[in-house]
């Protein structure tokens, strides 16, 4: 078995062959996330930007050309389904407008009209499990993760309260792949 | 017949940069405060969010948030022998309306101007004689130097979060700023924005020529920030939609990310948007109360023992002349001073067009990051061989590359058709684009007053802009620009195309919203319509700001100086006026 097909079950076990994630265990669908999205959170986990202690120990054995060939080949899979958990009116206002009190812009701003990704750095939030992004987020708040060169995510996750945070989370986590619509 | 409101401490006419500058110091004073706003309130959620703030056609197209042609506009011609016409859609400067005012819209260049523009005539004379300004140019000091306003940039700087590399430390120059300014007391608060490729070719260029490139300030935030006042903001995204746009990322500073979030809070300030006043209104020396047409259409006069003229320059200068405060200036005699040493900018460009293998990626820019440099700034350089006076700064600062307006094609090319979209294709994203950006000489013949024939919704009239490049100011944008050629030339491109300014100014293009000048500032007031303190030298209860006070148009971007003036008029106001209200020189 090559190298690269080796590191692809590897990654398979938790996110599937397809990317297509396992919710109910708390791994992320990666499928469709833009390639350049993908190969940068493998170098985070390798760099210590991002902490994961799975992740982290398999992006560290990964070369270069092997981060890329899995985003390649991860980001031109089909965008998965997901389950839809119930979204609250809060967090329909944060993912489309934003708090002005707060100082936080809609997420939509930047990760595109219904949370579906605006290439090459910006991922998609539609699908999502509503526990991987609040569990993101408050990465993005403690420094765990920094993987936002621009701070901007930090910064946002640092103005939201934990009650914003789970209300936005639940919001994208309700959105179901082709739904555009946003609101 | 006007209901007579219950009088309050301070009226602000305006509340954009000026007017919440002056609300924040006015009601930290323990003043009560009216701030009288005639466009809409405004915020940066909702009003700026995305994916609808980047409506190119609405904004920057159709101009959703500059001045309503519809209710009042100004009316222009070259010289005093044409018949001025009403602009009915603005296109050469675009005036903001509506609370934050044109500090909404605008890039976030943020400058501070030099001792040799305000002492202009004084070092211009020391330098080159009696006889070297035009004979045309009534040219003149600003009665404040360089050190006066230095902890008034200070403030405004640091309330904005600017973000850029000092040249010049209490004297100490600093290798990579700016070393032509003025001393500054401390660092920028930020450090400069990300290079753009553009930027770093002109850099490489312009030191290989000898000049000092350094990165040009900005109101777009390179990290988040909070500024004195505890206000948070956050990184610019490199969006491209900065000017005639709301920032949707709290990234660029207005009076929406940097104080009114503070000052709508106070209880001491009321905000009343959707007012548009008529005029100020006096009894001999003082001014007593200012007359206002609310949303509702009521006239409303709201008395005040303090008023504050600070609505965008043009206006400041119409109201004015229609509330009968100072002598008009006229052009035929000289006399006069409300109209005078109207000024604007000499801007021009030079286009660098490379081949398929440069990207350039305009539309990844902010309003106001690149580099430039200031060697031909001001009097940085000598004008004695050069027969002119005045300078500016040149730099690749491209603010965006929008895909209706941004469309670069080389001298040659067919205006429309399938030639000019293939041109428009193989070069939009192989340009680089460098800008001129200089100084305006005032002069006899350019100013404002009333139109005699056309008249505003309110059956006002017009404010009346009579406007032709100097001659000077040519010659200046002919030597600057080939300046900027050289360096351009330096720029590894496949071809270069040069546009210095050329006569007759024409009011259909966008060439830059600095309108300066008609209510100057000075230390005569036969020559000047308010005093150093931006005091009215006829009503001392009155203070006009805005870049309506610079005697003439300075090399950089006029909002810093604005800012500044600000924070200058209202300690004067707080520290001086308030003990002993008078006149204060």
């Amino acid at each position: 078995m090559s190298g690269i097909a080796a590191a692809l079950l590897l990654c398979a076990g938790c996110h599937g062959m397809s990317g297509e994630g396992r919710l109910e265990a708390g791994y992320p669908p990666i499928a469709g996330q833009p390639p350049a999205y993908l190969e940068r959170q493998l170098e985070a986990y390798a760099d210590g930007r991002r902490e994961s202690a799975v992740m982290s120990p398999l992006a560290k054995r990964l070369a270069a050309e092997e981060r890329a060939q899995l985003a390649a080949h991860f980001a031109s899979q089909k965008k998965p389904g997901a389950p839809v958990p119930a979204g609250s009116e809060r967090g329909r206002i944060l993912a489309t407008l934003g708090d002005n009190a707060l100082r936080v812009q809609a997420c939509q701003n930047c990760h595109g009209p219904g949370g579906t990704a605006i290439p090459p750095f910006t991922p998609y939030l539609a699908g999502l499990h509503p526990d991987y992004l609040r569990r993101e987020l408050l990465a993005f708040r403690s420094g765990a993760r920094r993987t936002d060169p621009s701070g901007q995510m930090s910064f946002i996750a640092q103005h939201l309260t934990a009650e914003d945070i789970a209300a936005v989370a639940a919001h994208y986590g309700a959105r179901l792949e082709g739904d555009r619509a946003g609101h | 017949m006007a209901t007579r409101l219950k009088e309050t401490d301070a009226v602000l006419l305006g509340v954009g940069l000026v007017g919440s500058i002056l609300g924040r110091e006015l009601t930290r004073a323990g003043l009560n405060v009216v701030g009288l706003e005639r466009g809409g309130p405004r915020h940066t959620v909702p009003d700026f969010q995305g994916p609808q703030i980047h409506d190119e056609l609405r904004y920057a197209v159709r101009k959703h948030l500059i001045q309503d042609t519809a209710r009042e506009t100004f009316t222009f011609r070259n010289h005093a022998g044409q018949v001025a016409l009403p602009l009915r859609r603005l296109e050469g400067f675009l005036p903001g309306t509506g609370l934050g005012g044109s500090a909404v819209h605008w890039n976030g260049q943020t400058w501070r101007f030099q001792e040799s523009d305000y002492r202009m005539r004084s070092l211009m004379v020391e330098r080159y004689g009696e006889k070297f300004l035009p004979a045309d140019a009534t040219v003149q000091d600003w009665g404040v130097t360089s050190k006066d306003l230095e902890p008034a940039y200070d403030r405004f700087e640091y309330l904005l979060g600017i973000c850029g590399k000092a040249g010049n430390l209490g004297g100490n120059k600093v290798a990579g700023g700016n070393v032509f300014e003025d001393a500054r007391a401390r660092e920028y608060p930020n450090p400069p924005m990300k290079e753009p490729y553009g930027s770093a070719m002109f850099r490489k260029a312009a030191e290989g020529l000898g000049y000092h490139p350094f990165p040009s300030p900005s109101a777009n935030m390179s990290r988040p920030y909070t500024n004195p006042e505890g206000i948070s903001l956050n990184t610019c995204t490199f969006c491209g939609f900065c000017e005639r746009f709301g920032c949707e990322h709290f990234a660029k500073s207005s009076p929406q990310t940097v104080l009114l979030p503070v000052l709508l809070k106070e209880p001491r300030f009321e905000l009343r948007t959707g007012c548009h006043v008529l005029r100020i209104n006096r009894s001999g020396d003082r001014a007593t109360s200012v007359t206002y047409v609310d949303a509702q259409g009521r006239e409303l006069e709201q008395p005040a023992r303090l008023v504050v003229l600070g609505a965008y320059a043009l206006n400041n200068v119409r109201l004015m002349l229609l509330s009968r405060i100072g002598a008009p200036y006229d052009p035929a005699t000289g006399k006069g001073v409300v109209g005078r040493n109207y000024a604007y900018q000499t801007t021009s460009g030079v286009q660098v067009f490379y081949d398929e293998s440069v990207n350039i990626n305009p539309f990844m820019r902010s309003g106001a990051n690149g580099v430039v440099i200031a060697d031909f700034v001001s009097d940085n350089f000598d004008h004695g061989p050069l027969g002119f006076a005045g300078g500016g700064y040149i730099g690749e600062v491209m603010s965006h590359g929008r895909p209706i307006e941004h469309h670069p094609t080389p001298p040659g090319t067919p205006a429309w058709g399938s030639a000019w979209k293939k041109a428009v294709a193989r070069h939009y994203n192989h340009t680089a684009a460098i800008n001129v950006h200089a100084s305006s000489l005032a002069v006899r013949q350019n100013h404002l007053d009333l139109d005699p024939t056309y008249r505003d919704a309110w059956g006002q009239p017009l404010l009346r802009i009579t406007f032709e490049f100097p001659e000077n100011d040519i010659r200046m944008s002919a030597y600057l620009t080939a300046k900027a050629e050289e360096i351009a030339n330096a720029m590894g491109g496949k071809q270069v195309a040069a546009s210095p300014r050329e006569r007759p100014y024409n009011a259909t293009v966008y060439q830059s919203t600095h309108n300066t000048g008609g209510t100057i500032m000075g230390t005569d007031p036969s020559t000047s319509v308010v005093n150093r303190y931006l005091q009215s030298w006829d009503v001392p209860n009155l203070f006009v700001i805005g870049a309506s006070n610079f005697p003439q148009n300075a090399s950089y971007n006029p909002t810093g100086p604005v800012g500044a003036l600000a924070f200058w008029a209202a300690d004067a106001i707080v520290n001086r006026y308030l003990k002993s209200p008078g006149p204060l020189a």
